[in-house]
């Protein structure tokens, strides 16, 4: 029934509004569903990083996301978050926080499995996974929900739709796909088609699951920006973290030769060989470039478009490495196409990059491996690529000089066949001077290092002046005005520093001081503020001055001597300790320190002037600045209690370092924990 | 003799100004060769380290600082900002509000000496700074007897507006240390914060002497910082963008007689060191 025009549009708004709503419920419903199903098995990765530059290693912090697969604790992440790490800790939405191991990098395809250390869980409650669901059943168009941890902030959900579903980077002309570097020459991108999809994912987000609506791990997020996402189809992850169960690591077979589609060839299928690498399997079997290869084995081959050219390489990746293989190829001659069947080896596929180390000498160097021996145009892979040299120390030193790139053949009369043999060759000679022997492009040349370390000693300080031991204002024209002492030229004195000679001699804050020794001082603007420190400063130490002054809250002037005593020690001239281990350097307190912090003279600590960047002591909250009060309930007053309080620590080996300092206006505890097991770090001045 | 005509002054004019050239060039010639052994090149790793709120940054850089033997055991004074951020730290620390516990932090190692004339780079320590005066003392080591020729700066010559000056320097490795000189022309006398000298030309090499034409040390040229702060130009980047009319330091000859006194503190310093470290006491090096 219809009673006015009014109320039908309202029950016309009504009608049609409510498919709607109800279609929102759905989604409602079916992303708390998804949600339910891996939120719980989301974690948040802090990874330490070791990194190497300008000839040493340093460690950095890091963050990224990552999804446990299996009740066993298995992570799945992107390389770029767990590779090159020293540590890696991950973190349930549950608060649950545990230390993980790697299993297996694969920089290819940029996915690393972690495995949680679930000896060290306190939590009863079976551990939560994810399932991998089948990427290769989405649709475009289809909801699916990022999960990860943007820019460090845990467990965030966005929604997005699937926008492409075998994405590939090209170059501009369409005809090549683009690699992507992940740093230090390692690429990737050779097997994946990515999911595309518009859930906003951020920095951090990286090595996230990508879900779909029926709560199954589609993708691992990789990239993101311009309101695009793209994760690892999880197809693609379910085989890599498969091998890496059953193999322990990821093995591929290798032939040696790329393609590109058939676009400007007559035939339909098939893929058009364009380059066949030197030396390879492909090329031992005769395959050349131009070669369209249509089977491999029982395989057809089909790359008609850029799309296709990642399956059909990881054809080739999952032939099984020491096995025999047959290629079809048609091959175009005089007479028009004609197919031969070429025989091969698969070989397995090597990691590009070799291991990277610091060395002894102030060098690091990196071992060289078949691949890059290949494309660096290396005769072997004998000897271990410079990657970076310190500064001053003896590598860097040589002469004549050496440079980074450059392939260490042989120290002395060791030959160098990787990173064990140089290390040894270094040891062999530890503090002589060494021939070096060394390869650059084509020319084999030498050198002379000198791998005699130098222990740092002491050096000097600030030179001490005359010092009077207040702090002063300049009496600007107004101020003088405004206190009554119009006409007066001087320093209106602000603080009276205790225990100083001009708190003996009286001097009081708000005296003004107008002469010294007799010599009117022409301070009444702002950029005269310095007159009276270098006045002061010129005077010997240890002799009285004479400071004519005028006494707070009055106007008269009188004559007061004050004893010029020594300017106090400043933070280069206290004494230092550092501790290798912990990587962190203090000093002792000057009395600066306690005036600018208002420390008594009681205060017990040492003030950090150093907590390396991913050291224990850093990654645990340590902060430049802080004074350290005391490691393991140890009072510490000098640089020498804090090196025996640390000497003890190294000594008993604790779980948790407990450091309680003192930051700013409040105190605090660091609970250090560091990992025993590992050698001691390297020490910034010894190299290796 | 008495000149008649304005032909013949003007003749007799060209006849001097090529003789007064030449003088010129001859004072120059000969002050570069009195001074240059004293000029040396201080070679170091330099480790830089910034730090905010509690996280700190670190790179290593190689620097090469011109200096000058102040005493003959080997003692060279260099500016003090190129060793260890001297003023630069604390025109730094002066700009940043306490709270946000920003600093930096400059430790060079690896102290090398280069020495006119001798293929040898000696080793060095650093005897002592000054913060006033923005100078560094580096202490060769390993001398023996050898004595070297020290710049004396006990003469009371002062630099006076519109005087010619002269400074020497050393070019880089790749032109094996090479001595040359820069001229200029004081141009200016401030009196505040500190009494000192501006000069013009290319006369700008920090802690190193200044000389007149006739060889007379007048100075050191040194960083002097104004210490105040300002809305434009005095503060940290007031010398960097727009504003440079007020930078907040120049360089600047402070002269002989406030260096004489630093000098005579570091030498002394420079000998307590030599015994520290001879007897491998105490710390390593600091801050």
């Amino acid at each position: 029934m219809t009673r006015s025009p009014l109320a039908a549009a309202l029950l016309a708004a009504l009608v049609t509004a409510t498919p709607a709503l109800a279609q929102s419920n759905t989604l409602r419903q079916d992303i708390d569903f998804a949600r339910e199903k891996v939120y719980p098995a989301l974690v948040n990765i802090a990874v330490v990083v070791k990194q190497f530059g300008g000839g040493r290693s340093q460690r950095g912090l890091g963050a990224g996301s990552g999804v446990i697969v299996s009740p066993a604790g298995h992570v799945l992440t992107n390389f770029h978050v767990a590779g090159h790490t020293t540590r890696i800790t991950c973190t349930l939405p549950s608060g649950e926080r545990l230390r993980a191991e790697v299993l297996a990098h694969d920089p290819l395809t940029d996915l690393s499995v972690l495995k949680l250390d679930l000896g060290a869980r306190s939590s009863t409650t079976p551990l939560p996974f994810a399932t991998l669901g089948k990427s290769a059943d989405l649709r475009v168009g289809d909801y699916v929900l990022a999960m990860g941890n943007p820019m460090g902030l845990s467990s965030s959900l966005t929604l997005g739709v699937v926008a492409n579903t075998a994405r590939v980077f090209t170059n501009f002309a369409g005809t090549e796909m683009e690699e992507m570097d992940l740093g230090e020459g390692e690429v990737t991108g050779l097997f994946t088609r990515w999911l595309q999809h518009d859930a906003l994912i951020l920095p951090g987000n990286s090595g996230g699951p990508l879900v779909n609506l029926r709560g199954e791990v589609v993708g691992i997020n990789e990239l993101g920006g311009g309101g695009m996402g793209f994760a690892i189809p999880s197809d693609l992850a379910s085989k890599i973290l498969n091998q890496v169960l059953t193999l322990g690591e990821v093995r591929r077979g290798w032939l040696g030769f790329s393609v590109v589609p058939l676009s400007h060839e007559e035939k339909l299928t098939g893929a058009l060989v364009s380059s066949v690498i030197p030396g390879s399997p492909a090329a031992e079997a005769g395959l050349e470039p131009g070669d369209v290869l249509s089977m491999i084995n029982t395989g057809e081959v089909s790359v008609r478009f850029l799309e296709q050219v990642p399956a059909l390489y990881q054809q080739v990746a999952e032939l099984v490495p020491g096995q025999d293989v047959e290629l079809l190829v048609e091959r175009r001659g005089p007479e028009g196409w004609s197919k031969h069947t070429l025989k091969t080896k698969v070989t397995q596929m090597e990691p590009f990059l070799g291991d990277q180390v610091e060395a002894a000498g102030g060098v690091t160097v990196r071992e060289i491996t078949g691949p890059m021996a290949l494309v660096r145009r290396y005769p072997d892979t004998k000897g271990v690529l410079i990657t970076g040299m310190r500064p001053g120390k003896s590598f860097e030193e040589a002469k004549p000089p050496i440079q980074s790139s450059d392939v260490i053949l042989k120290v002395g009369k060791h030959a160098i066949d990787g990173i064990a043999s140089f290390k040894a060759a270094l040891k062999a000679h530890a503090g002589q001077e060494a021939v070096v022997t060394y390869r650059r492009g084509q020319e084999l040349l030498m050198t002379v290092v000198d791998l005699e370390e130098d222990e740092p000693k002491q050096q000097g300080g600030e030179l001490r002046k005359a010092w009077l031991g207040v702090k002063t204002q300049v009496l600007t024209t107004p101020l003088a005005e405004a206190l009554g002492l119009k006409g007066i030229k001087g320093f209106r004195v602000t603080q009276v520093l205790p225990t100083t000679e001009a708190e003996k001699a009286g001097l009081k804050a708000g005296d003004v001081i107008t002469a010294v020794d007799g010599e009117p001082l022409e301070a009444y603007r702002l950029r005269d503020a310095r007159e009276l420190k270098v006045a002061i400063e010129d005077l010997p130490i240890g002799e009285d001055v004479a400071l004519t002054i005028v006494p707070a809250g009055t106007t008269t002037k009188k004559d007061v001597q004050v004893k010029l005593q020594e300017s106090p020690a400043t933070a280069t001239d206290v004494k230092v300790a550092h501790n290798d281990y912990f990587e962190v350097a203090v000093r002792e307190l000057t009395f600066m320190d306690r005036v600018r912090y208002q420390w008594s003279p009681e205060q017990a600590g040492v003030l950090v002037t150093e907590a390396t960047n991913g050291s224990w002591a850093q990654v645990a909250g340590l902060r430049v600045n802080d004074l350290l009060v005391e490691v393991n309930g140890v009072e510490l007053k000098t640089a020498a209690d804090f090196e025996a309080a640390m000497e003890t620590i190294e000594k008993e080996r604790p779980e948790v370092v407990r450091m309680f300092v003192r930051r700013r206006h409040r105190t605090q505890f660091v609970f250090i924990e560091p990992e025993w097991e590992e050698p001691a770090p390297t020490t910034p001045t010894s190299g290796e | 003799m008495l000149l008649r005509t304005p032909l013949a002054a003007l003749a007799a004019l060209t006849l001097i100004l090529p003789a007064g050239a030449d003088d010129e060039g001859a004072a120059l010639k000969a002050l570069l060769e009195k001074h240059a052994p004293s000029i040396v090149t201080v070679r170091c790793v330099l480790k830089t380290e910034i730090s905010v709120m509690g996280q700190s940054q670190d790179n290593e850089s190689r620097a090469n600082i011109p200096g000058v033997v102040v005493d003959a055991s080997g003692l060279v004074m260099i500016s003090g900002s190129q060793i260890n951020g001297g003023k630069i730290r604390e025109m730094l620390s002066g700009m940043v509000p306490p709270d946000q516990e920003l600093s930096l932090k400059i430790t060079p190692s690896e102290l090398k000496v280069v020495i006119e004339g001798d293929e040898k780079q000696y080793e060095g320590f650093i005897a002592a700074s000054d913060a006033r005066l923005d100078l560094a003392f580096v202490q060769i080591e390993g001398l023996g007897d050898r004595a070297l020729t020290a710049v004396d700066f006990t003469g009371d010559a002062q630099p006076e507006v519109g005087q010619h000056v002269v400074a020497l320097t050393r070019l880089g490795e790749g032109f094996d240390y090479a001595p040359r000189f820069e001229r200029g022309r004081v141009n200016g006398k401030i009196k505040k914060p500190r009494k000192a000298w501006t000069v013009d030309g290319g006369v700008e090499v920090a802690g190193l002497p200044v000389f007149g034409h006739d060889g007379a040390t007048l100075g050191v040229m040194t960083l002097v910082s104004s210490g105040v702060k300002t809305e434009s130009g005095g503060g940290m980047f007031g010398g960097m963008f727009g504003d440079d009319s007020d930078p907040p330091m120049i360089t600047a000859v402070v002269p002989n007689k406030v260096v004489r006194g630093v000098i005579e503190q570091a030498k002394v310093r420079a000998v307590e060191v030599a015994k520290e470290r001879a007897e491998g006491a105490a710390a390593p090096e600091g801050e």
